[in-house]
């Protein structure tokens, strides 16, 4: 797998002067280094102030780095910065776009800011025998069906929601077919059905059109879903970095565990006085939160006499249940 | 891509809504000062006693005399200029800090100079010649009622919405985006910051100057479809130094070039102090606060450097005292080329060096 995006001892200092006094120095990324891969999905998850937005704006060349070095696609962003951003598309903190034309007018001014190289795709020879115009009226056509914004694409932005501000934000983030995609909290301001429609777009792109996607967001019930691996910064430094599965397993350990056993009440008595734990009932069934294993708490309850009449192992999953309660209106 | 990148900006920049505005105070205010000029001038020949026709030259910057009367000026200004220098010397650097004559006695007396000299050797005697001063050419319109004079007013009173178009137009280019974040998604694209800023510059350059030649064009055709050129022998003096003739269009000219380069200069102002601070007030304000501050840079004698004064040429092409003190066309040609290409260069140096978003 290709390498679409390299860091290397990342560093990024702001300095702060406050009057005459010593000037005062936040080192807000402290020598990162990563990579990302194509059709990859990252996760770029950290508190607030951690330095992820600051990464994120040093990799699209929005704020320069104090030291070290990042490439995409091989190009060095400093150096190289012309070569360097074909390869990259992106939506940044939010994703801001000229309010008073359409979004349409919108992507047709900065589809115009690409060269026609990066525009063709080698595998579609057909583009080639078109213009520029043409080709770039196509691709605008493109990315506005892919997230699902032509039916809205005359309106102007400033009367846009929120969501569709952000369908519109990566929208532009894919007008060149970039190798990267950098995305700052791709979700918010979406409803459960753009993120869903989001997240399987993201995927299909890393998936189909091999590119290699940096997703930060404080959603990890969505990253989760989303990637392939994780980065965890703190303090400006990389301080985790983990496949997905890995993730899922040592989320402190814990999970929320459903039981439903013929006697719950006495089941999670039970429970209480055998494993220490502090069971809620909610009609026939137990809530438990734990890092005691399924099978260990099964088995005691069984032994114990207990019919244990359904197990769950629980993942937050509210879109689903927003996609059944819609599903009608829909 | 670059012509892209500057179509791109001129649309950006251009806002029809302000345009319009601009245009409807462009035309309504010149129906007003129009309708009351002609009212004032009408009411000056009725006052100076209807001998004044239109077109005529009864102007007051008009010389007329006899050989001997030549000679006894050179004379008279060549010992006025001694004794200016002199007290220029005793005065040191007071003589530039005179604020009541916010002007230059030397260049004055200079300018006469030139001037006799120019009649003595063109043996130009008993002939009516027209002196160019800016101020006094424009107000001979009242009297006069010519072309030259009418457009030169007309462009004074104008300059004003010029410079604030000037203003509204640089001072956003770069904070506008800064402000709304669509700097972001412009920068992640395969450009460089210089090419944007170049982009930027050329179409704060366009559409000032589209502005300029609309304003411009009116003025000159409503005058010269109205009035007729004055009649005389036009006499300029460049920079106090040398006499040379020129029709009356040259004067509108010089003062066209005038209200060009102050515009120019006020667009280039307010681009670099609206990047320098990212706020567009202080692109509109600093400026604007600059030429505020121009009489208060007299008293302290510095008022030939000042930026908004620099721009100033058509005081070079007349026998008027309208040099500053100190001032003269040499000093002022490269502190504007200094202003203009210090700020467009800082301007790219702080569009490149800062981190955006």
């Amino acid at each position: 797998m290709g390498v679409v995006l390299e860091v290397k001892n990342l560093t990024k200092v702001y300095s702060s002067h406050k009057g005459l006094s010593r000037a005062k120095t936040l080192r807000a990324v402290d020598n990162i280094s990563f990579e990302v891969h194509e059709g990859e999905v990252v996760g770029f998850i950290g508190p607030n102030g951690a330095g992820k937005s600051t990464t994120i704006k040093m990799i699209t060349g929005l704020a320069k780095p104090t030291s070290g070095e990042i490439k995409i696609c091989g190009y060095s962003v400093d150096k190289n910065h012309v070569e360097a951003m074909k390869y990259v598309g992106g939506v940044i903190e939010t994703p801001d776009m000229y309010g008073d034309i359409s979004g349409e007018n919108n992507l047709k001014y900065l589809v115009t800011l690409h060269p026609r190289e990066t525009m063709v795709d080698i595998n579609d020879p057909a583009l080639s025998l078109l213009t520029k115009k043409e080709i770039d009226k196509k691709r605008v056509e493109d990315v506005l069906r892919m997230v699902g914004l032509w039916e809205r694409r005359t309106d102007l932005v400033r009367r846009y929601s929120l969501g569709m501000k952000q369908r519109l934000g990566i929208a532009q983030a894919l007008l060149s077919k970039p190798k990267l995609l950098v995305l700052d909290e791709p979700a918010n301001g979406l409803d459960p059905a753009g993120i869903i429609y989001i997240r399987t777009l993201l995927r299909k792109l890393a998936e189909v059109y091999k590119m290699g996607i940096l997703v930060s967001s404080h959603q990890l019930s969505e990253l989760q879903l989303m990637c392939t691996r994780v980065l965890v910064i703190s303090n400006g430094k990389i301080t985790a970095e983990k496949n997905m599965d890995e993730l899922a397993q040592d989320e402190t350990g814990a999970h929320i565990i459903t039981l439903v056993t013929d006697r719950p009440q006495e089941s999670a008595e039970f429970l209480q006085t055998k494993f220490g734990l502090h069971p809620q009932i909610e009609g026939s069934q137990i809530k438990l939160n734990t890092s005691i294993d399924t099978g260990t708490i099964t088995k005691e309850l069984v032994l114990a006499g207990f019919n244990v009449l359904g197990v769950n192992i629980e993942k937050v999953r509210l879109e689903d249940l927003f996609m059944n309660a819609t599903k009608e209106a829909r | 891509m670059f012509k892209q990148l500057y179509l791109g900006e001129l649309k950006k920049l251009f806002s029809l809504k302000t345009a319009i505005i601009m245009l409807v105070l462009f035309l309504a205010g010149y129906a007003i000062v129009g309708f009351s000029m002609n009212a004032v001038s009408e009411l000056s020949i009725t006052n100076l006693g209807s001998e004044v026709e239109e077109g005529s030259a009864e102007l007051s910057n008009v010389i007329r005399v006899s050989e001997s009367e030549a000679q006894i000026h050179l004379g008279v200004n060549r010992t006025l200029l001694e004794n200016a220098e002199k007290e220029k010397k005793e005065l040191g650097f007071k003589y530039y800090t005179s604020f009541l004559s916010h002007s230059d006695s030397i260049y004055y007396y200079k300018s006469q100079i030139a001037i006799y000299e120019y009649i003595i050797e063109n043996e130009l005697y008993d002939t009516d010649i027209v002196y160019y001063d800016s101020t006094l050419f424009a107000l001979n319109f009242l009297s006069g009622q010519n072309a030259g004079g009418y457009a030169i007013v007309m462009l004074g009173v104008f300059s004003f919405l010029l410079t604030i178009y000037a203003l509204i137009i640089g001072s956003g280019a770069y904070a506008n985006e800064m402000k709304n974040g669509t700097l972001k998604i412009v920068l992640m694209n395969p450009i460089t910051r210089n090419q944007l800023t170049l982009a930027k510059l050329l179409a704060i350059l366009t559409l000032i100057s589209a502005a300029f030649l609309i304003v411009c064009a009116t003025i000159v055709s409503i005058s010269y479809g109205l009035y007729n050129d004055a009649e005389g022998k036009f006499v300029y003096v460049f920079n106090a130094l040398k006499a040379f003739r020129a029709g009356p269009g040259f004067a509108v000219f010089v003062g066209i070039l005038d209200v060009y380069l102050s515009v120019i200069m006020y667009g280039i102002m307010s681009f670099f102090f609206g990047t320098l601070t990212k706020k567009r007030i202080w692109g509109f304000v600093i400026p604007y606060g600059f030429s505020l501050t121009a009489t208060l840079a007299g008293l302290v004698g510095i008022a030939r450097f000042w930026p908004t004064n620099v721009t100033s040429v058509s005081g070079f092409f007349g026998v008027s005292g309208n040099a500053l003190p100190g001032g003269n066309f040499f000093l002022s040609l490269p502190l504007l080329i200094f202003y203009l290409g210090g700020m467009i260069a800082g301007t790219f140096f702080i569009f490149n060096q800062r981190d955006v978003a």
